[in-house]
């Protein structure tokens, strides 16, 4: 028999005990109260050995139950037994998922990590199924079950070594709980047969306080999964982060004048002093003068850095931080997000009577989103800079020949345009765009104005207003509008009818795009139109409808984040240039670009100007705090943590084939129920000889 | 010593008796349950004796003179009585903590107040003035001879006292009692003797010379008599709280010889002074005892004077 933790044989040395009490007890025992001592002399009884001990069958008992208790802690098991018992192998089944986030190029992490994964490997026995699956904001499997099943078992540890070869930690956010989610379907996936019920998650990453758990709060854990947190630390605590602040965060002052950026220091920090300096991409030496800041351990601060006078400098760097993954900022020059339109009308006429006037204020500048409206003469004879392909063209007066051709080229490659025809010339200049010769209208006043009714609220631009609380068109009237024959426009649809008889909203598709015709005037002396509470969202739908409006609000992005492509015109070749510098195509329009894999400054080069997105590491990566295992109880996931002591010590493969005979064999029980049976009867007699003890003084004591 | 005569009297044990929680009710119960056993008392009492006429001297009080004498003999003559007193008893009761011990279910100090209760109650009853003292290293409690009820239950209270002190001198309440007590009368001392005897014979002398009758009641768990113990433990003197590791096998016959020497002393002592001295064991009805006593005073030991007695 050999025991596992022979140091606990030590223990049975407390024999010593019941014997010591059994032969000391006696003389330290009971007193018999006498009258008067005068007429006896001391005569101590006779210390011969075979007169000291008392109770000759308790002591044995009560040593037998120390030593079996001592042995039964020693962990003893028999050597010879182990290849006689392999049924008794319980087959597990591990998915170790690696932690690849940006966090781990921490200095040393990386490397532990490393090293905790071949110790998994090392303690296999039992394994059935193993998969290595490595993580940051995708789980994605390196080594699936069938790789492990089908390669020789002494094989098996090479294979995965091979696979971890050519792994590293990428600049992805943290999602712990896709992660588990997905170790989880994995530990449940039949691979030859039902899962083992023995399965095992085991989690090597940094633990860090940023991992996202939200979703795990509706994960059910099914029995007999744990999850062993297999923590690596960096060689140095602490850790500071720069995050960049834009849109909502940042007020409209501090990013006219500079760029705002939060910088945050990790609790366990020692270093509270840093600076920030802005840096171009082409060289490592800073542009401008560094700012220093002091961020207190497990504080934040906001600071602004102005935008530097030399032309170049795209990203805001943090000095002073050992842990370099999160001390780079990427910056875009400007925000690019502007919707520009074009509006054709009178150049001179910026009055309150000129619809720019009312078009400006529906949809400002500043406003959400930002437009711009790019004026253009109607009498215009060159197009000048207004070769840009317009998705949204409003043409509030009538055209020269040069703007008409562009309006219409550009709607057959997809654009809108929409016509206000409330003048006969405005009329006849909507027959040239429309190709229809002679196409004319002619005004109809009526008294009191007209209204709009038999509205398609299906159409994309009146569905806002379906819902009946907003489906009153009734309190609009329109005085001056015109009559125009729908019928002679092929492919016209009446969108809207006035009550006079003619039609109120045309659309008539041409080529790609669509042409909007509006038989009225917007000034306030023409209609009620641009006052009414109608105008503005007609104007939204309007947007939308055209495509104006850019898909990509957002103007930060992690890594992994999708790059929104703006739609364009047909045919039209666009490449993506890479922070590496490389060049591959870009998606087709609508599609998302997603191999967002490190951080930097992405450029799509196309038509029009080009569009750059900074693509950044997410803020939650600088919290690096190990403190996520807290959340996971708190959510319920069947943890089992390993100890520190655990970690430290790598046990060689005899003791853990030790480990492996004792915890199959489990002899232990056996001595801890003898023990315990002695104990019962050490019970039963040790009460005997009390009754028996009591009689025998009662008979003494008065 | 004495307990060998059996009275045809009712007696109740004093296991049985000791369960009565009043010591005055105990010492009632034993006391009618003796008059109840009696058919006839044998000390019925005395009348006041006449003891000689002798010559009218004047200035003799002429209460006394003897009419009749003079009608029948013409001269003067005067009646001489014996002087008439009631018995004066003073009890001594030792209420040292060594008589606190006891095998049977009660100890000796139980014992010893109920015994000195009902001696108590026996001479009230008889019109004797009884006075209690009660000691241990010291005296503890002093009442004069009296007879009045209310005296009686002061001397019972006082009995109902525990037991203290934690050694017994027999010699100073004996030597206290010959400095209180002038008039003649009886002292019955009742104690374990368990204390060095030696300035006890001259007190007690003493005392005897000084007109006292003594009577001793030495009372003893049967324990202490036969020391039946078995195994071998750790002993405490319940006095001094001295232990002593003792196997009683190996010391038994040695402590009954030096025992059964004590009390030897003990009733040389009292024969040489011509005292009354009884061994009472715990277990000892009190009726008989006190039937033991008159007996014995009847017959008694010498005594110095065999005018007063218990009864009259």
């Amino acid at each position: 028999m050999t025991f596992l933790t022979p140091l606990f044989l030590l223990g049975t040395l407390a024999v010593a005990g019941p014997i010591l009490f059994h032969l000391v007890r006696q003389a330290t025992r009971d007193r018999v109260p006498f009258s008067s001592l005068e007429f006896l002399r001391a005569a101590p009884p006779r210390l011969d050995r075979r007169s000291r001990v008392e109770h000759w069958l308790l002591l044995l008992l009560r040593c037998a139950a120390i030593v079996l208790l001592g042995l039964g802690f020693a962990r003893p098991f028999l050597k010879g037994v182990t290849d006689a018992l392999p049924g008794t192998v319980e087959a597990r089944r591990v998915v170790v998922l690696l932690d690849t986030s940006a966090s781990l190029q921490r200095p040393g992490v990386w490397d532990r990590a490393l090293e905790r994964v071949r110790h998994h490997l090392r303690n296999q026995a039992g394994i059935q199924d193993l998969a290595l699956v490595t993580f940051d904001r995708t789980p994605r499997v390196v080594v699936p079950f069938t790789d492990w099943r089908n390669a020789p078992p002494d094989t098996r540890t090479a294979l995965v070594e091979q696979r971890l070869v050519g792994l590293a930690p990428g600049w992805g956010d943290t999602r712990l709980d896709t992660a588990l989610q997905a170790g989880l379907d994995l530990l449940g996936e039949s691979v030859g047969g039902p899962p083992p019920v023995d399965r095992e998650l085991i989690v090597v990453s940094d633990l860090q306080e940023g991992s996202r758990t939200e979703s795990l709060q509706t994960t059910e854990w099914p029995k007999g999964v744990r999850v062993v947190l297999d923590g690596v630390q960096s060689d140095r605590p602490g850790n500071a982060g720069i995050e960049l602040l834009t849109g909502d965060d940042a007020t409209p002052e501090a990013s006219s004048n500079g760029v705002r950026v939060r910088i945050v220091n990790s609790p366990d920090a020692t270093a509270d002093r840093f600076e920030i300096a802005w840096q171009s991409g082409t060289s490592t030496t800073r542009v401008g003068t560094p700012m220093a800041v002091q961020v207190t351990p497990g504080q934040s601060r906001v600071v602004s850095l102005p935008r530097p006078t030399a032309p170049g400098a795209d990203r805001i760097v943090l000095g002073g931080d050992a842990a370099g993954f999160d001390n780079t900022v990427f910056v875009t020059a400007r925000p690019t997000n502007a919707v520009a339109l074009r509006y054709v009308g009178v150049a001179t006429d910026r009055t309150s009577r000129a619809p720019l006037y009312f078009l400006e204020r529906a949809l400002p500048e500043r406003g959400t989103p930002p437009v711009v409206w790019m004026q253009q003469s109607a009498d215009a004879t060159a197009l000048g800079g207004f070769q840009t392909f317009w998705k949204l063209t409003v043409v509030a007066a009538p055209p020269s020949p040069a703007v008409t051709d562009s309006i219409r080229s550009q709607v057959d490659q997809g654009a809108t345009a929409l016509v206000l025809a409330n003048t006969p010339e405005a009329v006849n200049r909507l027959g040239a765009l429309l190709g229809i010769a002679d196409l004319t209208g002619t005004a109809e006043a009526q008294p009191g104005g007209s209204l709009l009714v038999d509205i398609d609220f299906r159409h994309p631009l009146f569905a806002p207003f379906a819902d009946p609380r907003f489906s009153d068109f009734s309190r609009m009237r329109i005085w001056k509008p015109m009559r125009i024959d729908p019928a002679r426009i092929p492919g016209a649809k009446v969108l809207a009818r006035l009550d006079s008889g003619g039609p109120g909203l045309l659309e008539v598709p041409m080529g790609r795009g669509r042409v909007v015709i509006v038989p009225w005037g917007w000034s306030p002396a023409d209609s009620q139109w641009v006052l009414s509470t109608k105008f503005v969202p007609f104007l939204m739908a309007l947007l939308d409808a055209s495509g104006a409006l850019p898909s990509d609000r957002a103007s930060t992005l992690a890594v992994g984040d999708p790059l929104p492509m703006p739609s364009s015109a047909e045919g039209s070749a666009r490449e993506l240039e890479l922070p590496s510098g490389n060049r591959v195509p870009a998606p087709t329009s609508g599609a998302n670009f997603t191999a967002t894999t490190t951080p930097g400054i992405h450029r799509l080069f196309g038509e029009g100007p080009v569009r750059e997105w900074a693509v950044n590491v997410a803020p939650s990566e600088s919290r690096t705090a190990a403190t996520v295992s807290g959340v996971l109880d708190a959510l319920g996931v069947p943890l089992r943590e390993r100890s520190a002591a655990e970690v430290s010590q790598t046990p060689t493969p005899a003791v853990q084939a030790a480990v492996e005979t004792e915890g199959r064999q489990k002899l232990w029980r056996w001595f801890l129920a003898a023990t315990l049976l002695i104990l019962v009867v050490e019970t039963l007699a040790a009460g005997w000889a009390a009754r028996r003890s009591k009689r025998t003084r009662e008979g003494q004591t008065p | 010593m004495t307990h060998d005569a059996r009275p045809s009297a009712s007696r109740i044990s004093p296991e049985a008796l000791m369960k009565i929680r009043h010591l005055e009710w105990r010492a009632r119960s034993v006391v009618e349950g003796f008059w109840a056993g009696l058919h006839r008392s044998p000390y019925h009492g005395f009348s006041a004796e006449f003891t000689e006429y002798r010559a009218y001297t004047p200035g003799d009080d002429l209460r006394h003179v003897d009419w009749r004498v003079f009608g029948r003999s013409d001269r003067h003559v005067i009646r001489k009585f014996e002087e008439e007193t009631n018995l004066r008893c003073l009890l001594l009761v030792d209420q040292s903590r060594s008589m606190a011990y006891g095998s049977t279910g009660h100890t000796k100090a139980d014992y010893a107040a109920t015994l000195a209760a009902t001696l108590a109650r026996f001479l009230h009853q008889q019109g004797d003035a009884v006075g209690l003292l009660s000691f241990d290293q010291r005296v503890r409690d002093y009442l004069p001879p009296r007879h009045r009820a209310s005296h009686l239950r002061q001397i019972t209270l006082a009995l109902e006292k525990p037991a203290g002190g934690t050694a017994t001198d027999l010699v100073s309440p004996l030597r206290r009692v010959g400095e209180l007590v002038r008039q003649r009368g009886r002292v019955v001392m009742i104690s374990d003797f368990l204390a060095p005897l030696e300035a006890l014979d001259r007190v007690l002398g003493q005392l005897v010379a000084a007109g006292q009758e003594v009577t001793l009641f030495r009372v003893l768990d049967p324990r202490e008599i036969a020391f039946d113990f078995k195994t071998a433990t750790l002993f405490e003197d319940v006095e001094t709280g001295r232990t002593l590791h003792i196997d009683p096998d190996a010391v038994r016959q040695e402590y009954l010889d030096r025992f059964r020497a004590h009390a030897e002393a003990l009733n040389g002592l009292a024969r040489r002074l011509g005292i009354a001295c009884h061994t009472v064991p715990t277990t000892q009805p009190l009726e008989t005892l006190l039937l033991d006593v008159l007996r014995a005073r009847s017959s008694g030991p010498a005594c110095h004077r065999s005018a007063s007695a218990i009864g009259r």
